[in-house]
């Protein structure tokens, strides 16, 4: 092995390819150049099955998933329509005008039935060690991390927040030891209780779950399960019954160092 | 990229990325954070993964900059001492390990990221100072000079081998 810590390695260079040209020849499909350590070859050769064999399978989904463009919401603005919007909008207006207006409620009435729709949300935050920091999606977290949530309901209903592993195995994180959802409103609530991730490891998926009536907490966890199931994994958000909305948050855990 | 391309560049490009975040960090756990971190970014920022004459330097840059800025917190948060690394895939050998560890301990302390980028280049990785030039940009010339004030910092350093002396 070359010595590190005198000063010469760089004269030294010239009698042994560096890592550079190694990884420069293999990735072009070359071997590797001649004069290469054979030790220091068998050396990187084996963080290289170490990678292939212990890392990638457990973190490629985290890097798929951080990679991957979210699917924009279709928007009625995109130039294609807007001939078509316009139109119609001509339309509409000499419809409601001509046709419609007189029966228009007085301004500062509101309509019945109408209201601004929002939409469920969820934020995690981490904590290990000393530090604290907020989940993104496709993060890589490990055994024995803290999580906490902050859920924004769309209005008043019931919401409870789940797990959902790979394998489909659901648990319940919020309401704790609950038969029931916990009741929320428009406001964001953060529950009281931190929840710790446990040993085991591969993708898994925090759902918060939002209704506006109450709903059994235990028969949507089977949902979960079966959609899990169905779909193969954790890898996209889980299909639900009707009248329910969800925000979800995928992350991996990853083995403790050995 | 699709998942599938996505997938196929980072079975290419990964196990680079994961050996030198291994050697700089000696730690796996951090070092395969650091991983999925720096090919997020080179994927994100790097438009032509096809061809290793533009990639390789990307991926060096981009691999050396997540491992030092992660050093540098450890150098704050003042434990800088090597983790435990199975010695199957230690790449440098442990002895090496805790030599290259102190000097990494000085070199965050006392370098500015151009002088730590060149001494991670120089010293861990060995490369030439053509490859330093052309992975880092600068000229020959200037890469020779921050090889030299590497040089006399750890001149000046206690050696590496008395610490390793101690140890044994």
């Amino acid at each position: 092995m070359r010595s590190r810590d005198d000063g010469a390695s760089v004269e030294m260079e010239a009698q042994q390819p560096s890592d550079f040209a190694v990884d420069l020849a293999r990735l072009s499909g070359g071997v590797s150049p001649e004069g290469a350590d054979p030790a220091r070859l068998e050396r990187r050769d084996r963080v290289e099955v170490y990678f292939r064999a212990e890392v990638l399978p457990g973190t490629v989904c985290a890097v798929v998933a951080a990679l991957t463009p979210r699917e924009e919401p279709r928007r009625w603005w995109l130039p294609a329509w807007r001939p078509a919007l316009a139109a119609g909008a001509l339309a509409a207006v000499i419809f409601a005008v001509v046709l419609v207006g007189s029966r228009l409620p007085p301004a500062g009435d509101e309509v019945p039935g109408v209201r601004a729709k929002g939409a469920v949300g969820l934020e995690v935050f981490g904590h290990r060690a000393s530090d604290t920091f907020r989940v993104q999606e496709g993060a890589l977290l490990r055994p024995g991390d803290q999580l906490k949530f902050r859920v924004v309901a769309p209005g008043d209903g019931w919401a409870a927040v789940f797990s959902v592993e790979d394998s489909g195995r659901v648990t319940l994180f919020h309401p704790l030891g609950a038969a029931g959802p916990l009741r929320v409103g428009a406001d964001p609530f953060v529950p009281p209780d931190s929840i710790v991730l446990d040993g085991s490891v591969g993708p898994e998926r925090v759902v918060v779950v939002f209704r506006h009536e109450p709903f059994d907490v235990a028969s949507l966890a089977r949902e979960l399960q079966a959609s899990a199931q169905r779909a193969g994994g954790v890898g996209s958000p889980l299909a639900l019954p009707a009248g329910y909305e969800q925000a979800s948050l995928l992350f991996v855990k990853a083995a403790v160092r050995p | 990229m699709d998942r599938p391309e996505i997938e196929a560049a980072y079975e290419r490009f990964g196990a680079v990325i994961f050996r030198r975040c291994v050697a700089l960090l000696h730690d796996l756990e951090d070092a395969r954070d650091a991983t999925q971190e720096a090919f997020v970014r080179l994927v994100r920022n790097a438009g032509r993964l096809d061809d290793p004459n533009h990639t390789l330097p990307w991926l060096y840059r981009v691999s050396t900059n997540v491992c030092l800025s992660r050093l540098r917190v450890r150098h704050r948060l003042q434990y800088m001492e090597p983790a435990t690394l199975p010695e199957a895939i230690d790449p440098v050998g442990f002895e090496q390990r805790l030599i290259l560890n102190e000097q990494l301990a000085r070199v965050v302390e006392a370098l500015d990221e151009r002088g730590q980028q060149v001494f991670v280049y120089a010293f861990v990785d060995e490369m030439l100072q053509d490859e330093i030039a052309r992975v880092t940009g600068l000229s020959r010339r200037t890469v020779g000079k921050k090889i030299k004030r590497v040089r006399e910092l750890l001149a000046g350093a206690r050696g590496a081998r008395e610490v390793v002396d101690e140890i044994a």
